[in-house]
């Protein structure tokens, strides 16, 4: 046997006592599912917020769609509340339609002309405006026709994909790619995936989805993904996982003609199919640090680090940091973190035909780092916000001068003016200079408006609004939760 | 017993707190400390030593005494004492001793403590002296002003990074009851804030900013870290008086060093020298090279070692002092101290694809520079010292003093006499006058004994004892086929008993063959070595896409890319010859028939099915690299251009054939050359071999050499063989001490895709590869031990490394001692190899992937401090540290504990370690 150095991908490890564990929730999600609907759980209230985590954003009809996962399974499944996002008016909310989406769903995304991109004309089925939600415990991705109706409580009916996939379970994460051959993908990131590898299904939207849906799995090595960021301009698709023996990688699929099956349903870069990157540690260059979610700069830049020149796109990776004594003693991750940062990431292109990640900031930000959102903002770089689940905090970063410029943590009496756990971000340009972020809150069931003055993001402040007995209150959306 | 079951075990041991008695810490998240004397109710009326931390998840300061570890309780006595600041996410703390006045005494007087937040402009003033106010509080707390305001100064940006120091004057004198917090800010801003203790008859304090506005400068530099040299002012002369505060005050308190990545007074990157006795505002900055980028900084004043074998550090467990004569001493250490600056380079500024080794770079204020290497003084160009390989990156640099009342001997706890000196422990003890403490991103808190610019290692590279540099295993070809083997050196012995018994062998293709392999103490790394005939090169080993193109007369052009031109993607800088491809290498086209759109009558070999006559899959269409071309517009990497492959030497069955049928060139596959034109496909590359393929020359091959970590290698040629060795070994040697004439020889280092030259051919390629090589070969640790026996056997005879490491240089004079005894300079790994024929009835031909793997030792582990982990292990994101002095005040009987560090870390845990002492004397303050 000749031995050859370098280029191991880390696949194929064997089966361990993670692996049970992971097989192991799935399943025990699904009986749980199982006995709460076989209990006649009253049906999903579309006025409520309950346990809103996710959120998008159609900017056309200015709706803002919340998904509620319903984590106690109080009710037969979760939704999608939609409310009117240009509205002032703080309690209920301008509450609109919405669609029934599984419990315990994934993540949303919107789709319409303006992020389809050059894929948004006619192709096959694909017909935007539309919101995909992934559906964990159904392994299913979720087509929801946009706009939602106005009407509070009134249904939209969604589109069910099958993912059907084999080695996986609990569709979570989300992304949309349209590259040169102008084929319109959603990719959907597995939580679970047998003996820990990651696997990613990519759908072909043009397919009809009650017909069948053009899906591949791929497996993207040991590692389960979570979020994913579009690089058109490398064709590049990346995405965040899991730590796995202390490895948290920040890996990429080479779109191209997209990943392809081949015998035995296995997606093969040797014939043509895409090529999924082993990707770049986190856990390397700081112990027990495991990206999170991850989104990219609006704008490329000139390049500042590692020597490189020209101009390159940055990454900003919540980062969650936990107790890697523990997990190498235990063989499993610690469920709690321990800490969590914002990353600022240069991704030049090396020399070998991948980037060459080079990291230009290491903030921290609390325990439990979440949601990254970025505020473009026309010749400088981003502002990027940046929630704290665990620590009830909303960061803003300045990526212009280098520095977190403002942080909203608890009030002068201990209370989390966010709310516990803010969760997911969606903002809007209010067209006065000031950008407007919706944070939900995870535990307390509303979302609030924070006003960000992009010229002075340090004066951010949480928004107001005027109640039906004329106070300024904070504007704060619950729609007819009690 | 199951893994969970440890899991729990250690969860219940993490519960016991073997750190601290009193109230827990109720530490979250803390990220910054700060020493201070103050006031507080648990010692009455007393001014004391504390620790600040910024626990930042509790938006809040706590207060712990370091001389026992345990917290300052609140009123409630069931949790620590909490300071709330204004801002939350507290992030940075600071303090600092005010200048002394003749009365009241200088113990009297508390120090300097401000806070920062996160994302704060704010300057935050904590008190720290007695509270004479109504509410005459008892402890630490928020200072405020008459109104209840809190005495904050608007710094007007986020600070980056905050320090505090007493204040001096023109003259550098130290002013009496005046001190300032100096921060660095984002966008290249200093802001100075000047505070002023007032004393009266009966007390020490108030504290107050002299101004409410911070006093600013435009740097021009953005300044990531600051230092102040902190080595105390009776270091030089040893001739020191200190009072309890440990340390007394600094030796060189006008000077304040700041890191940058930006350049510094126009076009210097290193360190900035900003000398305090200027105008706040406008202090003079000068610059000191430190040829890269920074962004850590520390600074400190001592007695370097000796470049002697004296130097070493082996037998030093006991200073050689003459107490009535310190500075004759004729010991291990220069009689006078030398300022020193410390910086951590930038990581992606450096390595093996720059000019300049990574690690801690050692500056020397005085000449504005890297200080020269000692061993090689007035060269010419001027000789630098390595930076103190790191083996993980530092998140803070925090030098140590020597403790005020220090240990006779590295094993002393009764017998303090020996200020400056000060033990350390790591493979073994050793004294010596500094060390810098590093927090490190692999969690672990690394020291180095600054004295010998160098990390201490667990073991020793050069020994008699433990596992010193070698090679540690060697896998043989191990075939019936030609072997490769390595050539014994004519001169030289480089290692062990071999010869003994071997004296006659001169090509050994055996496992034998580990004792000719030099390897140098320091250069060596932990690694994996493979000697490969037409093995791949490292980085094409896996597939890379490509397209293919017609370059005419047959030909084919590769470039490794997916599209073309300007919207390539997966673009591969073929023309770099750091990635070592040559003309003469092979291409291996990896066709399968969906490639190609799965035509009835497809042409090539399909190397995603098996061959039924083997059971192995088909071997790929190759083609022979003629040329290596640079980038252009439609190839932005650069491209190969191919004919077609000669063919491949093997063994089928007992056989050896140079075969074409179905390897290489596929002549049973006469249309597939051509079908090629246009495709997209994967790729890999091997090395050419050197030579015809199907030659029985034993000479001139080329194996390709790799290094599993390090990277390619280069090639290592086959010579003919002699009866009694190799009077030209090495013939391979993979060393850095060519590397600045090779660069200067390369017009393509650094690397740019758009502005490569014409006149750069293949053999100013192969210059630049040999450069490329020699970068990843460099110096990794300076080794400061050549004998680990006692001096009358090192000095007499040097049997121990003159046995095993040739390449040392030895002393000729008289008084070896005293002589300058330079590290050991020489290849990371070395050898002669050449082709074994088994026997005469064996094949001939050299097969494909013949091999033979080697393994090699570095015999160093850094030495490190650790325990923040649940189970005491490494621990996470450790932030700054602080040191503090146990022995300053006998009162304490601590004398045995010395200099302590504070460290850190964000899972509520404060760590605290000592070099002095073993890890197992390691506290965790939860």
């Amino acid at each position: 046997m000749t031995l050859t150095a370098r280029g191991t991908h880390g696949y194929g490890s064997p089966l361990s006592v993670r692996s049970l564990l992971t097989r192991a929730s799935p399943l025990a999600l699904s009986l749980l599912l199982a006995c709460a609907k076989a209990g006649l759980q009253p049906a999903p209230k579309l006025d409520w917020l309950h346990y809103p985590a996710w959120m998008a954003a159609y900017a056309d009809q200015d709706q803002l769609l919340v998904v509620n996962i319903d984590q106690d399974l109080a009710f037969s499944d979760g939704w999608v509340t939609g409310f009117d996002r240009g509205s002032d008016t703080p309690g209920t909310g301008v509450v609109l339609g919405g669609a029934d989406v599984p419990n315990v769903a994934g993540k949303i995304m919107v789709l319409d002309p303006a992020t389809a991109g050059a894929c948004s004309g006619a192709f096959g089925q694909f017909q935007p405006p539309l919101a995909l939600v992934a559906g964990r415990t159904e392994s299913a991705l979720y087509q929801i026709p946009l706009p939602l109706p106005t009407t509070p409580g009134q249904k939209v009916a969604s589109n069910r994909i099958g993912l059907d996939p084999f080695s996986a379970a609990e569709p979570y994460g989300l992304a949309y790619t349209c590259g040169a051959d102008l084929v319109p993908r959603a990719w959907v990131g597995f939580q679970a995936g047998a003996g820990d590898v990651g696997y990613v299904s990519q759908v072909d939207l043009r397919a009809n989805p009650i017909t069948g849906a053009d899906v591949v799995e791929v497996n993207v090595g040991i590692g389960t993904p979570r979020s994913f960021a579009y690089d058109a301009a490398h064709d590049r698709l990346y995405f965040t996982g899991k730590e796995y023996l202390l490895r948290g990688a920040l890996r990429w699929i080479d779109v191209g003609q997209g990943c392809k099956t081949f015998d035995g349903g296995v997606q093969d870069e040797s014939q043509g199919g895409c090529h999924v990157d082993v990707g770049w540690d986190l856990g390397a260059v700081l112990r027990g640090a495991e990206p999170n979610e991850i989104q990219l700069s609006s704008d490329v830049s000139p390049c500042t680090a590692g020597g490189y020149t020209g101009d390159c796109r940055r990454a900003y990776i919540s980062v969650r940091i936990y107790d890697a004594d523990l997990a190498h003693l235990s063989g499993t991750r610690p469920s709690s973190d321990i800490g969590g940062m914002l990353w600022v990431v240069e991704l030049p292109e090396g020399g070998l035909g991948r980037p060459d990640p080079q990291v230009v900031q290491m903030l921290d930000v609390g325990v439990t780092a979440g949601d990254v959102h970025v505020i473009p903002r026309a010749g400088q770089r981003d502002l990027v916000a940046v929630t704290v689940l665990d620590d009830g905090l909303l960061w803003l970063y300045d990526d212009e001068s280098g520095t977190m410029v403002k942080v909203i943590g608890s009030n002068a009496v201990g209370l989390p003016p966010l709310g516990h756990k803010p969760t997911a971000i969606v903002s809007k340009d209010l067209g006065n200079g000031v950008v407007r972020l919706f944070v939900s809150s995870f535990e307390d069931h509303f979302v609030t408006a924070v006003d960000v003055p992009v010229a002075d993001p340090s004066a951010a402040q949480v928004a107001t609004g005027t109640d039906g007995n004329g106070n300024v209150v904070p504007l704060r959306w619950k729609g007819n939760t009690p | 017993m199951t893994r969970r079951a440890l899991a729990l075990a250690a969860l219940a041991l993490a519960a016991c707190n073997k750190g601290s008695a009193g109230p827990a810490f109720r530490l979250a998240e803390p990220s910054s400390l700060a020493v201070f004397w103050g006031i507080s109710h648990k010692n009455p009326g007393l001014l004391h030593p504390y620790v600040a931390v910024a626990n930042t998840g509790q938006d809040e300061l706590v207060v712990f005494d370091p001389v026992d570890d345990s917290t300052v309780a609140a009123p409630i006595d069931i949790r620590p004492l909490s300071i709330p600041t204004p801002d939350p996410r507290p992030a940075l703390v600071a303090s600092a001793r005010f200048g002394l006045t003749s009365s009241p005494p200088a113990t009297d007087q508390p120090d300097l403590l401000v806070a920062v937040s996160a994302g704060a402009t704010s300057l935050q003033l904590i008190r720290t002296w007695a509270d004479t106010s109504a509410a005459a509080n008892p402890d630490p707390g928020l200072a405020v002003d008459a109104n209840d305001s809190p005495l904050s100064v608007d710094l007007g940006a986020e600070v980056i990074d905050l320090r505090a120091m007493p204040e001096v004057d023109g003259t550098g004198a130290i002013v009496p009851d005046r001190a300032w917090a100096v921060a660095s800010l984002i966008g290249g801003t200093l802001a100075v804030v000047e505070y002023q203790l007032t004393e009266t008859s009966d007390s020490s304090g108030p504290i107050a900013p002299v101004s409410g506005a911070a006093t600013l400068q435009d740097l021009g530099f953005e300044a990531l870290s600051l230092a102040v040299d902190p080595s105390p002012s009776g270091n030089a002369a040893m001739a020191v008086t200190l009072d309890q505060r440990s340390g007394g005050y600094p030796q060189n308190p006008y000077y304040l060093y700041a890191a940058s990545l930006d350049p510094i007074s126009g076009s210097t990157y290193g360190v900035a020298q900003l000398d305090m006795r200027g105008t706040p505002g406008a202090w003079p900055v000068r610059a000191i090279d430190a040829h890269a980028p920074t962004r850590l900084v520390a600074a400190y004043t001592l007695r370097e070692r000796q470049t002697s074998y004296r130097g070493g550090y082996i037998q030093e467990n006991a200073p050689t002092v003459d107490d009535t004569d310190l500075a004759a001493d004729g010991g291990d250490f220069n009689d006078t101290a030398a300022s020193r600056v410390y910086a951590y380079l930038d990581p992606q500024s450096c390595g093996p694809k720059t000019a300049v080794a990574c690690g801690v770079a050692v500056l020397d204020p005085a000449a504005g520079d890297v200080l020269e290497d000692p061993w090689n003084p007035g060269a010419s160009p001027k000789q630098y010292l390595p930076p103190m390989a790191v083996a993980a990156q530092p998140l803070a640099l925090v030098p140590g003093t020597p403790p005020a009342q220090a240990p006779s001997t590295t094993d002393s706890t009764s017998d303090f006499e020996h200020y400056p000196y000060m033990a350390i422990i790591a493979g073994g003890s050793r004294i010596t006058t500094g060390v810098l403490v590093m927090p490190s991103a692999d969690g672990r808190i690394y020291y180095a004994d600054l004295a010998r610019w160098e990390l201490p290692g667990n073991q020793y590279e050069v020994a008699t004892f433990g596992v010193e540099t070698q090679v540690t295993a060697f896998r043989a070809s191990g075939s019936d086929s030609p072997q490769i083997a390595l050539y014994k050196p004519a001169v030289e012995p480089i290692y062990s008993n071999y010869f003994a018994t071997n004296t006659s062998a001169a090509l050994e293709p055996s496992s034998l063959a580990a004792a000719f392999v030099r390897v140098t103490p320091g250069f060596t790394p932990d690694d994996l070595w493979s000697v490969t005939y037409q093995g791949y090169l490292p980085d094409f080993v896996d597939d890379r896409v490509a397209e293919v193109e017609d370059a005419g007369n047959g030909q084919l052009r590769v470039a490794l890319q997916s599209g073309s031109g300007s919207t390539a993607t997966q673009v591969v800088n073929v023309f770099d010859p750091a990635y070592g491809v040559r003309v003469g290498d092979i291409v291996e086209l990896r066709t399968t028939p969906i490639l190609f759109g799965n035509p009835p009558d497809y042409a090539c070999p399909d190397v995603s099915q098996t061959d039924p006559s083997t059971g192995t899959y088909f071997k790929a269409i190759e083609g022979k690299i003629v040329s290596v071309d640079k980038p252009d517009a439609s190839h932005p990497g650069g491209s190969l251009v191919l004919t077609t492959a000669d063919c491949v030497p093997l063994k089928l069955g007992i056989t050896p054939t140079c075969e074409v049928l179905t390897y290489g060139p596929w002549t049973s596959k006469p249309g597939c050359w051509a079908e090629l034109r246009g495709a997209s496909l994967p790729v890999r590359i091997r090395a050419g071999g050197g030579g015809a393929p199907d030659d029985t020359a034993r000479d001139g091959k080329d194996l390709v050499v790799v290094a599993t970590d390090a990277g390619y290698m280069g090639r290592a040629t086959t010579v003919s063989g002699n009866t009694q060795g190799d009077p030209n070994y090495p013939s391979f040697s993979a060393d850095s001490a060519s590397e600045a004439a090779l660069v200067a020889l390369c017009p393509l280092m650094p690397f740019d895709p758009l502005t490569v030259p014409d006149s750069c051919d293949e053999s100013c390629r192969r210059t630049c590869e040999q450069a490329a090589i020699a970068r990843r070969v460099r110096r990794r640790h300076l080794v400061s031990a050549y004998c680990a026996q006692d001096d009358t056997t090192c000095t007499s005879n040097f049997s121990f490394a003159d046995f095993r490491f040739p390449s040392f240089v030895y002393p000729t004079a008289s008084d070896p001692l005293a002589e300058p005894y330079p590290p050991p300079i020489g290849p990371a790994i070395a050898f002669s190899v050449g082709v074994y024929t088994v026997a005469a009835t064996a094949p001939d031909l050299l097969v494909r992937d013949t091999q033979i793997l080697i393994t090699t030792h570095a015999g160093y582990v850094p030495s490190s401090r650790y325990g923040a982990g649940t189970n005491y292990g490494a621990g996470a994101r450790p932030f700054g540290a602080v040191t503090f002095d146990r022995s300053a005040d006998s009162n304490w009987s601590k004398q045995g504990d010395g200099v302590r560090f504070y460290v850190p870390y964000v899972g509520n845990t404060v760590l605290d370690v000592s070099p002095s002492h073993f890890n197992s004397d390691t506290h965790v303050l939860r």
